[in-house]
C-alpha cells in the first residue's frame, strides 16, 4: 500500500469524524405531563374560625405532609364517594420507596406549612403518565422522611405526618391550648376530578390545582377530648376529607 | 434515520477509494477463494482491509403503561483491520450511533453521536490441513474503550438507554476456529464479556459470554450464502447500584446472509438475525437484527 493511499485514507477518516462530530447530540420531547400545584391560604398570622359545633378554633401552626399524588383511571369504588367523615382508619404499610415505577405517581413528598403560610402556591411536582382517560386522584398522607421537601424548616417533623397547635374557646371561656400530632399514615384522600381528564399525544399537558380546607378539620370533633383515640380518628378522617381538587386546566 | 455527516463519511470513503481500486487480490494472497467478511478473513502478512457497515435493531423493555420503552438503534461502523504478520491481526472499529426511544407517556428521546471505540486483536495459533490450511485456530481479544460522550439536555443526562455508549470499558477474550474448504466455510467462536469499572449513571455491565457458529457455501465464485446461530448470555446489568430486572438472560438468534464479490477485493455482505430462543430476564424483548457491510482489501 502506497504512502499516498495511506495519507488519503487518514484524511478521509479524520474529515469524516470531524464532520460527523458536528452532528452529535440528543433531545427529548416531554410527552404526557401532569403538574400538581397546591394553593395555600397565604396567611402569615394565626387563623381563627368556628367548627360546626360553634367552638372558636385558633390555629397557630399547622403542618401536614403530602406524600404523593396518583392519577386514577378507575373510580368506581366507595373510596371515591364523597363521605363527610370516616369512622374507621386504614393502616398502610410503613415503608414505601419514593421511586415508584408507576408513572401515574408524582412521588416527591412535601411538608406543608398551612399556618403560617408564607406563599400562596407550591409546585408539588409532575408525573408522566401513559395516555388515557383519568377520572380521579389519590393523595397520600404519610410520615416525612429525609427526602421530604420543606423538612429543613421543620426538622422536628421527621417521622411525623401532622402537627397542629392552637387554642379552642367554648362559649367565650378562656382559650385552652391544644397540640395534636401523629406519625401515622393517614387514609389517602381519593377525589374525583371535575371532569374526565383525557391525556394523549395531542393533549399531553394538564395542571391539577389542590387545596386543603384546614378550617374544616375540627368539624364534629369534641375538642375537649382530643386525647381520646376516637376523637383523633375523627380528626384524621376530617384531614383526609379536607384535601380538595380545585381545578384541572391545560397550560 | 442516518445523519448527513455519517453518510458523508461513507460516501467520501468510497469515492476516494473508487478511482484507485487496484486488483490487490486478497484471495490470491491468502491462497483461498473463500469470500470472508470482517473477522473471518484468512491471514497473510501485510493484509489491510477496511469495512463500512450499518446495523439496525429494535428492542423493548419495561411493563406496559408503567415503564415501557421501545428502542430503535442504527449503527454505522467504520473498521480497519491489518495483519502485520501472518499470525497476528489488529483492528479498530469506530461506530456512529443513532438511537430513538419511545416512552410510555408518548415522550421521545433521540440521540446521534459517536460511539465507543473498539480495539481488536487476533492471534492465530496454528493453521493446518492440506496445502491451503483448512483449519485455523486463533485467540481473540477485543477492548471497547468508553470514548462516547454522555449526551445531555439542559444540563441533565438523557435516558441511559439512549446514550451512544455506556461509559464503561468492556473486554472480550475469546477463541475462534475457522474451517476453509472451498466452496464450504465454517467458523465457531466463543468469547467472554467482562465489564471494567463503572459507566455513566452508575452503570455496570452484567458479565457474560457470547458464542456463534456460522456455515457458508459459495454458490458461485462471486456469491456465497451464509447461515448461522448466535447465542448470548449475561448477568443482569446494574444502574446506580440497583440491578436492572429487565436486563441479562439468554437469547439465541438464527441468522441468514449472503456475500457478494462486487469487484476484485470489494465485498458486499448482508445478514439478518432473528431471535428464536428468548430467555431474557424481566420485561425485555429484542427484535430482528439486520446488517449490511462493505469491505475492501487493499
Amino acid at each position: 500500500m502506497t504512502f499516498e493511499r495511506i495519507t488519503t485514507w487518514c484524511i478521509t477518516v479524520v474529515a469524516g469524524l470531524v464532520t460527523a462530530g458536528c452532528g452529535s447530540g440528543g433531545t427529548r420531547s416531554p410527552g404526557v405531563t401532569v403538574e400538581y400545584i397546591l394553593r395555600l391560604p397565604g396567611t402569615a398570622t394565626p387563623v381563627q374560625f368556628h367548627n360546626t359545633e360553634g367552638v372558636e378554633i385558633t390555629i397557630r401552626e399547622a403542618v401536614l405532609v403530602l406524600w404523593s399524588q396518583t392519577l386514577e383511571d378507575t373510580c368506581t369504588g366507595p373510596d371515591f364517594a364523597h363521605w363527610p367523615r370516616r369512622m374507621w382508619t386504614w393502616i398502610l404499610p410503613a415503608a414505601h420507596a419514593h421511586a415508584d415505577a408507576d408513572p401515574r405517581v408524582q412521588p416527591v413528598p412535601h411538608l406543608l406549612s398551612l399556618v403560617p403560610a408564607v406563599t400562596e402556591e407550591i409546585f408539588l411536582g409532575s408525573a408522566a403518565p401513559p395516555p388515557g382517560t383519568y377520572c380521579g386522584l389519590s393523595v397520600a398522607l404519610r410520615q416525612a422522611d429525609t427526602d421530604t421537601m420543606g423538612l429543613e424548616h421543620h426538622p422536628d417533623m421527621l417521622g411525623q405526618t401532622l402537627s397542629v397547635r392552637g387554642t379552642y374557646r367554648i362559649n367565650g371561656a378562656e382559650p385552652v391550648s391544644f397540640t395534636v400530632s401523629t406519625g401515622r399514615t393517614l387514609v389517602p384522600a381519593r377525589r374525583l376530578l371535575p371532569a374526565p381528564l383525557e391525556l394523549s399525544a395531542a393533549l399531553p399537558r394538564a395542571q391539577i390545582l389542590l387545596k386543603i380546607q384546614y378550617d374544616r378539620w375540627f368539624d364534629g370533633i369534641d375538642v375537649e377530648n382530643l386525647d381520646d383515640p376516637v376523637q383523633q380518628e375523627l380528626l384524621f378522617g376530617n384531614i383526609t376529607e379536607s384535601v380538595r381538587v380545585v381545578s384541572v386546566s391545560r397550560p | 434515520m442516518p445523519s448527513r455527516p455519517g453518510l458523508t463519511l461513507l460516501a467520501l470513503t468510497l469515492l476516494l477509494l473508487g478511482p484507485r481500486w487496484a486488483v490487490a487480490c486478497s484471495t490470491c494472497m491468502s491462497g483461498d477463494p473463500t469470500l470472508t467478511t470482517l473477522g473471518l478473513e484468512k491471514p497473510f502478512p501485510g493484509r489491510l482491509r477496511i469495512t463500512a457497515g450499518v446495523m439496525y435493531r429494535t428492542e423493548s423493555v419495561g411493563r406496559d403503561r408503567i415503564d415501557h420503552k421501545d428502542l430503535t438503534q442504527t449503527t454505522a461502523t467504520l473498521a480497519l483491520a491489518w495483519w502485520p504478520r501472518a499470525d497476528l491481526a489488529l483492528g479498530v472499529r469506530l461506530p456512529w450511533v443513532w438511537k430513538e426511544i419511545k416512552h410510555t407517556n408518548t415522550a421521545e428521546t433521540w440521540t446521534s453521536a459517536l460511539g465507543d471505540l473498539s480495539l481488536d486483536l487476533r492471534y492465530y495459533l496454528t493453521q493446518y490441513g492440506g496445502t491451503q490450511g483448512h483449519h485455523l485456530f486463533a485467540l481473540t481479544a477485543s477492548l471497547r474503550i468508553p470514548t462516547a460522550a454522555q449526551i445531555h439536555e439542559r444540563g441533565r443526562p438523557l435516558d441511559f438507554d439512549a446514550q451512544p455508549g455506556t461509559g464503561q470499558s468492556l473486554i472480550e477474550p475469546g477463541f475462534w476456529y475457522g474451517f476453509y474448504a472451498y466452496p464450504w466455510f465454517g467458523s465457531a467462536q466463543v468469547a467472554g464479556q467482562i465489564g471494567i469499572g463503572t459507566g455513566y449513571q452508575g452503570y455496570r455491565f452484567g458479565n457474560g459470554f457470547r458464542a456463534s457458529v456460522l456455515g457458508q457455501y459459495a454458490a458461485t465464485r462471486n456469491l456465497a450464502l451464509q447461515a448461522g446461530v448466535d447465542v448470548r448470555w449475561s448477568a443482569p446489568d446494574s444502574l446506580g447500584g440497583m440491578d436492572d430486572p429487565d436486563s441479562g438472560g439468554f437469547i439465541g438468534h438464527l441468522g441468514m446472509g449472503l456475500v457478494v464479490n462486487v469487484r476484485p477485493d470489494l465485498l458486499l455482505a448482508a445478514r439478518g438475525q432473528l431471535p428464536v430462543l428468548d430467555a431474557l430476564h424481566g420485561d425485555h424483548d429484542e427484535g430482528p437484527i439486520v446488517r449490511v457491510e462493505l469491505a475492501y482489501d487493499f
